[in-house]
Formats: structure tokens, C-alpha cells, sequence
């Protein structure tokens, strides 16, 4: 591949990233709008997996909601809905603050080549991309 | 109804002729119903509880660790899910809903009291009452048929 090639696909790369993290940072918002008890949301990586190049990779996200039950690590899939801004399915993982304590600890495994990314912030509003 | 033997019998047949007629309708046979027959509560709720548990686990199946024939015999999947579900499409609309918060909190009870209509969920033997199966309470022989007064989670 030339540079140039190269060079746009970097670019190519960045703009898909950043547009995933955008749509996360999104669903989340949204997430902590309408349960004020999530006091946490943060995303999950998972090893090995290009998300810039898969386009069909879900967002993962672990919410800490002290109003939900104890019941472990228990994923949920939903479908992308890109009318609504989710342009990737995603994966969502809640548990209690409690667990989330033994998640750090790792007393409460992830699935394996799961690890905790960053937190994702609650300011912003409802549609803000 | 006294819990004795015969009446458990009869509680059985009682329950399992609500069914049949259910499927007599289904069916749309001409079956020999009072004029004013309405479908019992107990139908409704069995399949409103059929309907949630499959949604949840239709959510979970597809990146769970468990196999998915294993999902057919599991149960007390909906207390939790079934209120991320309803977050789920709420965070799908265009504006935030004036009343999202109180929904969800309402979601929550709601969720759990359909959860507890399958007869397996009995909050460690404290809520044996459900949609399928006759239950003893109190000393007296329950039969749903004739417990659930309307298509919501409340008993007679």
C-alpha cells in the first residue's frame, strides 16, 4: 500500500473510533438521564478485537446501578438502531456496587479478554454527538 | 379448598380444563362457553410471563456462557432484564421522556411480581401463588383459575 493509502486509512481508523466512542458516550448519557441511581458507566475492551475495523462489533458497556439485584456478570445484546444514533449493537453489563467492587478486585470475573476501559461522563445532553 | 388428596385433584382438573378451553378457542372450535365467557386472568398473566421471559433471555442467549437449550428449563431472568429492556428502548427515542425515571422505578416491582408468576419462582417458598399451579396458602388449597382477579399481578 503507498503512503498515501496508508495515510488514509489511519484516517479511515481515527474517524471510526472516535465515532464509536461518540455513540458510547451517547447510549451512556442517555443511560444515566434516565436512572439517576447508575452512579458509573464505563466501557469494556476486549483483546484482540479491531473495533475500528468491524463495524458489526458492539459497544460494551459496564453500569454500576445501585437499584439493580446482585446476579453477576449477566450480558444483554441489543441490536444497533441507527435512527436513534446507535449505529452499533451493544452489549450491557449491570451489576450492583457491590460487585462492581469485587469486578476491580477480580473476586467477580469478567469474561475472558474482557478489561475495564475508561468511564464515561454523565454532563451532556440528551442528543449531544 | 381444603389440601387434601381429592381436592388437589380437583384443583388439577379445574386448572387443566381453563387450559383446554383456551385451546378450544385457539383452535376455534365451537365449545360449549357460557355466553359472558371472558379468558381468565391466570391465562392472560401465564402468557404475559411466557412473553417477558422469552424476550430477556432472548437478549442474553446469543453471548451467554450457557448453552441455549439450557435456557429452556431456566427461569428468574425478567426481575432484572426486563426493566434494562424498557431503559433500552426509552434511550431509543429522539427526546428524553418527561417521565423516564418514574417509569423505570415503576418497571422495577412489576418486572419482579412477573417473575414470580411462573410457578418455580416462589421467593424461597414465601410466594408459592402463580398462573399454572395450584399452591397451598394460608392452609387452603389455591387454584389460579379462581385467584387472579384481573390481567395484573394482584391476588384475590
Amino acid at each position: 500500500m503507498s503512503s498515501k493509502g496508508e495515510e488514509m486509512g489511519r484516517r479511515r481508523i481515527e474517524i471510526e473510533q472516535a465515532h464509536r466512542q461518540r455513540v458510547a458516550q451517547l447510549l451512556a448519557r442517555r443511560h444515566y438521564q434516565l436512572e439517576p441511581a447508575i452512579s458509573e458507566i464505563l466501557t469494556i475492551k476486549v483483546t484482540g478485537v479491531p473495533e475500528a475495523n468491524s463495524p458489526s462489533e458492539p459497544i460494551r458497556l459496564l453500569e454500576v446501578n445501585g437499584n439493580t439485584t446482585p446476579s453477576g456478570i449477566m450480558p444483554l445484546k441489543f441490536d444497533a438502531v441507527p435512527a436513534s444514533g446507535i449505529d452499533y449493537p451493544c452489549i450491557i453489563v449491570q451489576i450492583t456496587p457491590d460487585e462492581y467492587e469485587r469486578v476491580k478486585s477480580k473476586e467477580l470475573p469478567l469474561p475472558r479478554g474482557w478489561t475495564l476501559g475508561q468511564v464515561l461522563p454523565k454532563e451532556g445532553g440528551w442528543n449531544e454527538y | 379448598l381444603n389440601p387434601t388428596r381429592h381436592n388437589w385433584n380437583i384443583a388439577f382438573a379445574k386448572q387443566g380444563l381453563a387450559d383446554f378451553e383456551i385451546w378450544e378457542l385457539l383452535e376455534g372450535n365451537p365449545v360449549p362457553l357460557p355466553k359472558e365467557y371472558t379468558v381468565p386472568p391466570c391465562q392472560k398473566l401465564h402468557f404475559l410471563q411466557m412473553a417477558c421471559e422469552k424476550l430477556c433471555k432472548s437478549h442474553l442467549i446469543e453471548i451467554s456462557s450457557v448453552e441455549p437449550e439450557k435456557h429452556q428449563d431456566s427461569h428468574g431472568y425478567t426481575a432484572k432484564n426486563l426493566t434494562m429492556i424498557v431503559r433500552q428502548e426509552l434511550s431509543y427515542l429522539s427526546n428524553p421522556p418527561t417521565n423516564g425515571s418514574y417509569l423505570l422505578s415503576q418497571c422495577q416491582p412489576l418486572a419482579r411480581e412477573i417473575e414470580l408468576l411462573h410457578p418455580s419462582m416462589d421467593k424461597g417458598g414465601k410466594r408459592r401463588d402463580n398462573c399454572e399451579y395450584p399452591w397451598v396458602h394460608g392452609g387452603v388449597l389455591r387454584v389460579p383459575l379462581t385467584c387472579w382477579t384481573a390481567a395484573t399481578p394482584t391476588r384475590r
